[in-house]
């Protein structure tokens, strides 16, 4: 009975235009948008390197993106913590506890991701364009940049996957955003703050918006990936 | 398409390759020039691959030296090599835009390119191809496509392998009126096949590949009338099956 109440509870809140909901929304998709299109910028690049090029240091930068991708999300958000905390060694920038704070943690945690996902299937891509590209003698930097055209599709599928677990993200953005209403207040940590409150017809509203989004991304990856 | 051709001379020298332990190409000497299309027969796996693989460069040759120069004798660029694999390189893109990545890569001048596109393209009747992805053309289309697109490049030397095999009895007529032409202007050719009847059309020279040696390196008349050894002979005696 409680449920249902809640539920139409919920519809209403997002109905009606409930400010503050709708504010919450808007920072989420501020936040993550930001850290994504921030980490396609290092990973698309990086991972086309990897995948064409054999260079000093490959080896460990492979290691270091396959160990971010299996960090514990908290963990990373403990290190960010530690990194911008009043006492570390970003401190001055008084980032703590800010929104900027929690574009940090998410660009650590979706980088490796879009630059494991780009690696991948551009390696494959590098594999059957190889020997012309070894025929025609051209230079790492056009190789990455055919690779990056050419495989145009599979990166924005990268780019969603790394959407994806953005937005899902709770624990990280919790801990150096510290969930400050108004302020650094996202969809996830909201619904773990009203879920423990009792309050759950904010938090199942707000899950149905997040519900709604990842279907939708997962949606758009699935077309993306079905061409192929 | 108003260049001059400026012809090259493609040699290996004592060229080997091993591979698990086992060479798969031991001891070949070949020289590709301007005197006629030399075929390059042989069974499967007999090493025909391997051995344009490292004649093109794609594969480093465990012994030997390969060598490209012009008439000079000077040493000449890999980028002249025009090379149609088995399985040619199909870009995710349509056919034109695969054929001027080419032409762009080699630093042809924009003006130049759409005119030696169409033409080449028309040269293989794909025309009217132009504009669809080249990964759904079929695989004799791929085909005729991969060797347009290394023909309007203009190479200083040609190598193919297996060019035709996946073509019908026109398109393998048209290539060959084609490449018949290009050796004729002097154009140095080595062309894989299995095709005996075409090696008889096409062929100046025949160099004969068995478990990896190059047993013989005949012209055709002698090749087919008196073979270099008993290997050939037996493999010639196929072809009246
Ligand atoms: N990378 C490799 N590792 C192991 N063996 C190899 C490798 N590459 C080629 N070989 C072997 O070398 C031999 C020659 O292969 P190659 O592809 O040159 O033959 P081919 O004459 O072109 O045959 P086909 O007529 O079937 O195309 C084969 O027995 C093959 O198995
Ligand atoms: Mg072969």
């Amino acid at each position: 009975m409680e449920i249902l109440r809640a539920l139409s509870d919920a519809f209403g809140l997002l109905l009606t235009g409930d400010q503050a909901l709708y504010e919450i929304i808007f920072l989420s998709l501020q936040v993550n948008l930001s850290a994504v299109a921030l980490a396609a910028l290092i990973g698309f690049p990086l991972g086309a390197l990897l995948a064409t090029s054999r260079f000093i240091g490959r080896g460990f930068i492979n290691m270091m993106v396959n160990t971010l991708m299996g960090l514990p999300p908290v963990v990373v958000g403990l290190l960010v913590y530690m990194m911008i905390s009043r006492s570390g060694p970003l401190g001055v920038l008084e980032l703590l506890y800010t929104p900027t704070a929690m574009i940090i943690a998410q660009l650590i945690l979706v980088t490796p991701i879009i630059t494991a996902l780009t690696r991948q299937s551009l390696s494959r891509l590098n594999d059957d364009y190889q020997s012309m590209f070894f025929m025609l003698g051209l230079s790492p930097w056009r190789r990455m940049r055919t690779l990056i055209y050419d495989g145009g599709m599979d990166l924005v599928t990268a780019l969603l996957a790394g959407l994806g677990r953005a937005m899902a993200e709770v624990g990280a953005v919790m801990i150096v955003g510290g969930n400050i209403n108004h302020y650094t207040r996202v969809m996830t940590t909201t619904i773990t703050l009203e879920t423990s409150r009792g309050h759950l017809s904010t938090a199942l509203a707000l899950g149905a918006v997040l519900l709604t989004m990842t279907l939708i991304i997962n949606a758009l990856v699935a077309i993306l990936s079905g061409g192929r | 398409m108003s260049i001059k051709p400026t012809y090259l001379t493609l040699k290996g020298e004592g060229l080997g390759l091993k591979r698990d332990s086992r060479m798969v190409v031991s001891n070949a000497d070949i020289t590709v020039s301007s005197t006629g299309l030399t075929g390059l027969i042989g069974a499967n796996g007999s090493g025909k691959t391997s051995l344009i693989s490292m004649l093109a460069g794609l594969t480093v040759p465990d012994y030997g030296v390969v060598s490209l120069t012009d008439h000079a004798g000077r040493v000449a660029s890999r980028k002249q090599i025009g090379l149609m694999m088995q399985k040619p390189v199909i870009m995710r893109r349509s056919v034109y835009r695969n054929c001027e990545y080419v032409l762009s890569a080699l630093n042809i001048p924009l003006s130049e390119r759409a005119d030696r596109i169409m033409a080449g393209l028309a040269l293989m009747e794909l025309e009217h191809y132009a504009q669809q992805d080249a990964r759904t053309l079929s695989s004799g289309e791929q085909q005729r496509m991969a060797l347009a697109r290394v023909l309007m490049a203009s190479p200083g030397v040609l190598l193919c392998d297996e060019a035709t095999s996946n073509l019908d009895p026109k398109s393998t007529q048209m290539i060959e009126a084609v490449i018949m032409d290009k050796a004729a202007a002097g154009m140095p050719v080595l062309w894989v096949t299995h095709n005996l009847a075409q090696l008889r059309r096409l062929a100046r020279q025949v160099v004969f590949m068995q478990k990896g040696e190059i047993l013989a390196n005949q012209n055709l008349d002698d090749f087919f009338h008196t073979p270099a050894c008993s290997d050939v002979a037996e493999y010639l005696a196929y072809e009246r099956i």
